[in-house]
């Protein structure tokens, strides 16, 4: 993956997908630099309107993720 | 030995240097590159080359002090003072800031040096609609490559002949001197000299381009000659990547020869 930015253009190479409380987290590294992108299911639905249609199906599938991830969560508290 | 700058020249220099000290490449950015786009075909090529000859890497680090034997860095590992034998810095180049070239006046916005313009201008900024490009060489053609799509008015002001023009643009003023930026809060104007006759180009950004500098932000090695430090930055431009990489090797073809070897 390449992100822009106005310093340049950077490499995001993700590492792991970490399930939190109500979000995942994609951990990775840009370039040298630690680096991580938090998704709640409010971006995963942004993301979906910003795409159109042909999102409809992967991000349906990503809130599914992310609320199975909360509910394996917080079973897993209790 | 330390390298600041993984730009073409610090890479090189550092591929250069790897047979006989150990190398440790520095660069505030966490990617090899400089002004190249790290999966710049030289850039990959070079890093590689270092790689495989035992360069290390501090990339995402910036160097803020040196003291011979010694310097300070700032990066993810924290901040702290690493011991090297001499220094290699390869920084780049920056155009002339006003003050430098001179021209007078006030701080005022839109006068941008040629990399801040062209990082805005590829993060979709519009820098303005009538724009001038102070300087004829690669910062100024960059720049205006940059700005291609913003429909902007753009004329290019050199001191010497159009000769050196190989770019496009709406304008031309050659033989002009710049000597002062006007406006309020923005520039509105820029005024231009020449054998006693003055010119005022009205505009609403300035992009400075002219008479590139070697960028030198490293505290302790920032004066020429500075001890134990050697300058990889090319006064000129020099080309190819291929060509730019040549001339960094042979700076420093000498340094370390007389030292004890790894």
């Amino acid at each position: 993956m390449k992100v822009s930015s106005p310093v340049g253009d950077f490499p995001f190479e993700p590492l792991r997908l970490k399930a939190g409380p109500g979000h995942l987290t994609l951990e990775g590294q840009v370039g040298a630099w630690p680096a991580r992108v938090e998704f709640a299911p409010g971006d995963i639905v942004a993301l979906a309107r910003a795409a159109g249609a042909r999102a409809a199906v992967p991000a349906l599938a990503a809130v599914v993720v992310v609320s199975l991830a909360r509910r394996w969560i917080s079973h897993g508290r209790g | 030995m330390a390298v600041i700058g993984a730009g073409v020249a610090g890479l090189a220099a550092a591929e250069e240097l790897a047979p006989r000290r150990d190398v440790v490449v520095f660069d505030r950015l966490p990617v090899p590159g400089g002004v190249l786009p790290y999966d710049h075909p030289g850039v990959t090529t070079l890093a590689a080359r270092c790689t495989a000859a035992g360069v290390r890497w501090l990339l995402g680090t910036t160097v803020v002090r040196w003291e011979q034997g010694r310097l300070l860095a700032v990066g993810p590992q924290g901040v702290e003072w690493l011991d090297a034998s001499h220094l290699v810095f390869a920084g780049g180049s920056r155009p002339a800031t006003t003050a430098e070239l001179p021209v007078a006046g006030p701080r005022l916005a839109g006068v941008l040096p040629a990399p801040v313009a062209i990082h805005l201008a590829e993060a979709k900024v519009t820098l303005g609609r009538r724009v001038v490009i102070l300087g004829a060489g690669a910062w100024a053609e960059a720049a205006r490559e940059a700005i291609a799509g913003q429909r902007s008015h753009v004329t290019v002001v050199t001191r010497e002949s159009a000769d050196g023009v190989a770019f496009g643009h709406d304008a031309l003023v050659s033989g002009w001197t710049p000597v002062a930026v006007s406006g309020r809060g923005r520039v509105s104007g820029l005024t231009l000299e020449r054998a006693g006759q003055q010119l005022v180009l009205d505009c609403d950004a300035v992009i400075l381009a002219a008479s590139p500098r070697p960028l030198r932000n490293v505290d302790g090695a920032i004066f020429e000659p500075a001890a134990g430090v050697t300058y990889v930055q090319p006064a000129a431009d020099t080309g190819t990547w291929e060509q730019a990489a040549s001339a960094a090797r042979d700076m420093v073809s000498q340094v370390g020869q007389t030292e004890v070897s790894r």
